[in-house]
């Protein structure tokens, strides 16, 4: 049989474009296996799940981890929301939203409140979540020791006897050079006084989102293959010292050119007519909000 | 897009599962297909459907009453058998032995998610507010805490023998409570428990 | 300019492939047929076929078309195309006595049994660039043909089966055992279950076995050069069709439901003194199609990998199978091109706290002075 043949008998056999997809297009083997080790992953705050991360028509690095994730838990009546760096317009979530709205018909939304289940890439909204919904977070580096720890076999061990020596000497060793610490974004976190565990790509703003709140958080790394949890209610502390306390960024009391706000987290953009900086929300669903009458 | 019923209904279980473990001893009622609801064992059977296939192992102790149990979650989940200390779940009836799930594995430091889970079928977990509260919750997932009456079929010989297993964090196992009228009640094993005395 | 339109991003992507597409048949060649890049550019399809760990010449054919070319791209459509296809069965492994040979040299010794069999291969051919566009394709295969036959020397039919050199050399007590891994002999499935360290042995085959042609070389290449010291000799190289058997689901029974073209390639490594007693270690290299240079470079890294100290990077396990996946790799190095404009801003505001801190401590000091 030649590939015309092979195509056409598919096509008459209904299928569209040559493919059958389960609901949200993960086969029910790969979705158990995920479901699993969601649950396990839940059960033990912050430490990460090996999981057998399948290959998506998105490239890894893209998402694959978060998206396994929602795949293996939305349902047709779910109200969805993609944001990446805080926007919804933005390539990596319109991408996201278009693939899975092909394989589940969820309605998306770019209302906070609205939606039931958020996917997110490098940042938290700045509306309170609740109870009703879950943030899945997109993991580039699920790992918070690689940073002083290139093996994995190496870290794991550190895990498993919570020997984190060497992570408090990273951080020393910062404030020696520069009186801070320089870390921005995957501030290392401790976890149900247990595990460091990285927030993913999240700005220093959103970290005290994480503590004892009220919405199940999940992470998923597509590429490393690991997923991890945060349930709410959990205590969820930056790493810091008495005397170099954590702190956020500081936009020195600016405010958001578009709606005002003074208590978001701004892009800084460069005008390429004057040259200056403006500032806007990087929450663009929240600033849409703001300046509805 | 195809949709089987079957799948639809897997997905929705596990969706109450998530709930459920992410917020320790809080009620949840799986979602039944019409009609199911009266079949024996079917609320059980949903949660192992949404969980177990070839690719893990589980053991049945107790439930010596319905002596085809093991028999009729192999055949609905193709899961093949293994001996408890082996199993990755293991589905503990009212009736099994004391001490008997002390045998469960509790995971590796490097790998705790390795260790089992353990399914409690009971008769029926009653509401959050009956009386008296003998059973208090804390931890992840939990607002403050959580008290529960005694159930029947996890008795309090079983929760000593759950905390034991549980006594040296990250190592542990995970446990899911199913009644027969289809309600669930997770305890992880980050779930501080204890018995209060009455 | 103001405020970035959140509303752009739909139309920009589409309208983003749209252009993707329309580079490939803007200009007036002849739309490229499947069968003509299936037939006449083999190498590049059994490449995307070994990568995208999905045997279909057509289907990678089609990814290279597609993907005008990009070996990377069209191995990850095949990946991708792979995860929405059910598993219905395993095949049954079969020793690769069985294969019905193409090619099959070793370089261990002047001659085999079986004989060294050059097959088509373009390793003896002078690397002149050849002008001539337009060769009918007829006249060309006739004329090889003839000359091929033509040609002296006789014209004996090939044997059924060849002994593998290593047989002969293991018969003679010249190869160490391998370490049989931990397990009941099943083999880790790396599209199912995540790698773990130390990795076993078929996970290791297995995850190179679909590794990227480029990564595998220059891991290998070091190793060669001097950052490890296998010192190979290719034992065996082939390449040919293996049977494809499976079991009938009721009745057991195997059949042979086609054929699969394989490279394999068996390096003996200069002993070393993890043996028992002195004794050849074997490397083994097996990938989909013909592909030379990936099978021996396989073979290299498998020895590297289970007799090295770690010292280097071609002797590290997991150094080694965490980077030769060509779709991981790929889709990490092209993450960068997406948004970080939120964690370049954290970054900003440490980066002006601390010039902050350096100068205000510099302005101490020199008041100090």
């Amino acid at each position: 049989m030649n590939l015309r043949e092979w195509i056409d008998i598919r096509r008459s056999n209904g299928r569209r474009n040559g493919l059958d997809y389960n609901f949200a297009f993960l086969d029910d083997v790969s979705k158990r296996e995920i479901r699993r080790k969601i649950l396990k992953a839940v059960a033990i705050p912050g430490y990460q799940v090996p999981f057998g991360s399948r290959e998506l028509p998105i490239a890894r690095g893209w998402g694959t981890g978060g998206l396994q994730i929602t795949l293996s838990i939305v349902l047709p009546e779910d109200i969805l929301k993609v944001i990446d760096q805080g926007c919804d317009g933005s390539v990596n979530a319109v991408n996201i939203k278009r693939f899975v709205n092909a394989v589940t018909g969820v309605r998306v939304t770019t209302d906070t409140g609205e939606a039931t289940l958020v996917q997110t890439r490098h940042r938290i909204p700045e509306e309170p979540m609740t109870d009703r919904q879950i943030l899945v977070f997109q993991v580039p580096y699920p790992e918070a020791l690689r940073e002083v720890e290139p093996s994995e076999r190496v870290t794991r061990r550190m895990h498993a006897e919570a020997d984190y020596s060497r992570m408090w000497l990273f951080l020393y060793e910062d404030i020696v050079k520069f009186d801070e610490i320089t870390i921005g974004y995957r501030y290392p976190v401790t976890v149900n006084g247990r595990y460091i565990m990285d927030p993913s790509p999240i700005p220093r703003w959103d970290i005290p989102r994480l503590h004892m709140a009220d919405t199940l958080f999940l992470f998923g790394a597509g590429r490393e293959k690991r997923i991890y949890a945060i349930p709410p209610h959990t205590p969820v502390v930056p790493l810091e010292f008495e005397d170099y306390r954590f702190r956020v960024e500081d936009f020195k009391g600016r405010v958001c050119g578009r709606c005002g706000a003074a208590d978001t987290y701004l892009d800084e953009v460069i005008d390429d007519v004057s040259g200056r900086r403006l500032y806007f929300c990087s929450d663009t669903g929240h600033c849409d909000k703001r300046c509805r009458p | 897009m195809l949709i089987s019923h079957g799948e639809m209904t897997a997905q929705r279980t596990f969706r109450c599962l998530l709930e459920s473990m992410s917020r320790p001893g809080r009620l949840r009622t799986l979602p039944f297909p019409p009609g199911d609801v009266q079949a024996p064992w079917a609320a059980l059977l949903l949660v192992l459907e949404s969980l177990l296939d070839q690719e893990v192992t589980f053991a049945v102790i107790g439930g010596n009453g319905s002596g085809d149990l093991e028999e009729r979650i192999a055949e609905r989940t193709r899961c093949p058998v293994a001996a408890v200390s082996l199993a990755d779940y293991i589905i503990a009836a009212a009736d099994c032995g004391p001490g008997e799930i002390l045998q469960a594995k509790r995971g590796s430091l490097q790998y705790p998610d390795t260790s089992a889970t353990i399914i409690f079928p009971v008769q029926a977990i009653p509401s959050q507010e009956s009386r008296p509260p003998l059973i208090v919750l804390a931890g992840p997932g939990i607002r403050g805490e959580i008290l529960l009456g005694p159930i029947e079929g996890f008795d309090f010989p079983q929760i000593e023998y759950l905390k034991a297993l549980n006594s040296e964090f990250p190592l542990g196992v995970d446990a899911i409570l199913v009644d027969g009228g289809g309600r669930i009640l997770s305890i992880p094993r980050s779930t501080n428990l204890r018995v209060r005395e009455s | 300019m103001g405020y970035v339109a959140v509303k752009g991003g739909t139309d920009a992507i589409e309208n983003a492939c749209r252009a993707f597409q329309l580079e490939r048949v803007k200009k007036t060649s002849t739309v490229l047929g499947v069968e003509q890049i299936r037939d006449q550019l083999f190498f590049l399809v059994d490449r995307v076929m070994g990568e995208g760990s999905l045997y279909a010449p057509d289907l990678a054919a089609l990814a290279i078309r597609q993907a005008a070319g990009d070996t990377l791209e069209a191995a990850f459509l095949l990946r991708a195309y792979r995860t929405t296809r059910p598993r219905l069965g395993y095949s049954i492994p079969r020793p690769s006595t069985q294969m019905r040979i193409v090619r099959r040299i070793s370089a261990a010794f002047k001659d085999v049994p079986g004989g060294q069999v050059l097959g088509p291969t373009n390793d003896y051919t002078l690397r002149l660039l050849n002008f001539d566009l337009e060769d009918s394709p007829k006249i060309t295969r006739t004329k090889l043909l003839h000359e091929i036959l033509e040609s002296g020397g006789s014209l004996e039919p090939l044997p059924d089966t060849f002994p593998r050199i290593i047989d002969i050399l293991r018969r003679e007590n010249l190869i160490a055992t391998p370490e049989r891994s931990e397990g009941d002999g099943k083999a880790f499935d790396v599209t199912r279950d995540s790698l773990l360290f130390p990795a076993p042995r078929s996970a290791a085959l297995q995850a190179m076995a679909r590794g990227e042609t480029g990564g595998l070389l220059l891991l290998a290449y070091s190793n060669m050069r001097g950052y490890g010291n296998i010192h190979p000799t290719i034992g065996e190289l082939r390449v040919g069709y293996m049977p494809l058997c499976i079991p009938h689901p009721s009745s057991g029974k195997i059949y042979r439901v086609g054929e699969v073209k394989v490279t394999e390639a068996e390096i003996l490594a200069r002993f070393g003194d993890k043996t028992d007693g002195p004794r050849f270690t074997v490397g083994y290299g097996l990938c989909f199609g013909h592909n030379e240079v990936k099978a021996i470079s396989m073979a290299i890294l498998d020895r590297s990998i289970q007799g090295g100290t770690g010292a280097t990077p071609s002797e590290d396990a997991e150094f080694v199978l965490s980077h030769i996946d060509g779709i991981e790799s790929m889709g990490f190095c092209n993450h960068w091109k997406l948004p970080h404009y939120v964690d370049f801003q954290s970054d900003l505001d440490r980066l002006r706290k601390a010039k902050e801190i350096h100068e205000s401590q510099g302005m101490d000091r020199h008041q100090k002075k």
